[in-house]
């Protein structure tokens, strides 16, 4: 994975683009302009980028920056030369959407003086009453700091030296976070859904 | 076991399941966890909450995102590669429509004088990059049909007048309908209860303030892309806010 700035992974846009691959036309086609083209691609990994979003940054946010992600997709799409599959370059590309866009919203919250419990609170928006979905709930009403950390390590499963370079942070802090995590999740879980 | 003692060893528990402690410390933490139940249901607990993590699965939006991105998209234009290999590229471009109206202008101030300003020593009149707005011809206060703000990164150079002149234009477009439907609200609000008119005040009191961030931070950087679009989404913001506000009174009034 690429950096081409503090903490942000960049897709990688040096390699010769690879035929043969399932999408490999649809990207082809789309780099030409083919919105039809665009749209396959886009259904085909929104699920992906979605729940990355909603996970990094909350429920009311996914949707703006999963639109934000693919918009930045499109007008850089003609950067992708295949050295990965599509799917890659572009959850790389949005990983660095969702860090810019954390980068901006604590700014926000710096200048605003919003609260950082009642945010992530709001974030967590329930839903349905399964498994999963309570995880889903308990990772969404962690701290930003730690909520982000457990979600590139143990969902996305980057180390923890990439994720101090993504957070700008050390890796001591990045492992830090990721207990707190766990352990915060460990209590919420014990104490059901709430 | 003491408390200190407990978090002691608890607090490596992650280091511990995730291989990142040393030798010695690991076999010390191996030979706690051999006489302390407390700690091992941690690390039981610990372990199961990892592996769920990576069985997490994705899920589809519950909307579908692809009109709005298309929408937005749409308002880039696809240059072909035949003619941008002029310019030694060959790949696709993505330029809004005031921007292409904005590079047909330089083309034919080019074609027409440009020669002859190049070698008088002139220097053409450009700038960094300006938000990337788009006029959209529909009908309606909506935040949807509003001027929409792309990526920072999608803008590119253009000339100082016509971009400044298209995001005034649609700066005062914004300010415009918000006076309209804020206007609504005034004159309605009554017909809300005060619990709704306080939560809405204090959400418009915060979109204001970034409101007012982004417009005093432009007046020193009129030309910063990221600044435009993030005044426009904000703009935007409250549009929505109040559009949801007039919706909720006309529901009270039945």
């Amino acid at each position: 994975m690429e950096h081409s700035g503090p903490g942000v992974t960049t897709p990688s846009d040096d390699a010769p683009f690879s035929e043969g691959r399932p999408d490999a036309e649809d990207v082809s086609l789309a780099a030409k302009g083919d919105r039809r083209a665009f749209e396959r691609l886009y259904r085909a990994n929104v699920a992906r980028i979605h729940s990355l979003a909603r996970r990094m940054v909350g429920y009311d946010e996914a949707h703006e920056l999963t639109q934000d992600v693919f918009v930045r997709a499109w007008d850089k799409l003609a950067t992708f030369r295949g050295e990965s599959a599509f799917g890659t370059w572009l959850y790389r590309l949005a990983v660095n959407v969702m860090l810019a866009r954390r980068a901006k919203l604590a700014i926000q919250r710096t200048r605003h003086g919003g609260n950082e419990e009642v945010l992530d609170t709001v974030a967590a928006r329930p839903t349905h009453s399964d498994l999963g979905l309570d995880f889903e709930r308990a990772i969404g009403r962690l701290p930003e700091g730690a909520r982000q950390v457990f979600v590139l390590h143990d969902v996305e499963g980057f180390k923890h030296e990439e994720i101090a370079r993504m957070l700008g942070v050390t890796s001591g802090t990045s492992k830090a976070q990721l207990h707190r995590a766990r352990m915060m999740l460990r209590r919420s879980l014990q104490k059901g859904p709430q | 076991m003491t408390n200190a003692e407990f978090d002691r060893w608890t607090d490596r528990l992650s280091e511990y399941l995730d291989g990142d402690l040393e030798p010695r410390e690991r076999a010390e933490l191996e030979l706690h966890l051999e006489t302390c139940d407390p700690c091992r249901d941690v690390l039981e607990d610990l372990r199961g909450l990892v592996a769920n993590a990576a069985r997490l699965e994705d899920s589809l939006p519950e909307a579908d995102l692809w009109p709005g991105i298309a929408h937005r998209i749409a308002a880039s234009k696809t240059v072909p590669r035949g003619w941008l290999a002029w310019f030694g590229g060959g790949a696709r471009l993505s330029i809004s429509l005031p921007q292409l109206a904005a590079v047909a202008a330089v083309l034919v101030v080019v074609s027409g004088g440009g020669v002859w300003f190049a070698m008088r020593g002139g220097v053409l009149p450009t700038q960094g990059p300006v938000a990337n707005v788009t006029r959209v011809e529909t009908p309606g206060t909506t935040a949807e049909n509003l001027p929409v703000a792309t990526s920072p990164a999608a803008t590119s150079e253009a000339p100082r007048g016509a971009d400044a002149q298209l995001a005034g234009y649609n700066l005062t477009r914004y300010d415009a309908n918000i006076g309209e439907l804020q206007q609504a609200l005034t004159d309605n609000r009554g017909d809300l209860d005060s619990t709704t008119v306080r939560i809405i005040e204090q959400n418009l009191a915060l979109i204001d303030r970034a409101i007012a961030d982004a417009r005093r931070a432009l007046a020193a950087d009129p030309s910063n892309s990221y600044l435009n679009a993030h005044l426009t989404q904000q703009l935007q913001r409250k549009v929505r806010l109040l559009q949801k506000a007039t919706v909720l009174v006309a529901e009270h009034q039945g």
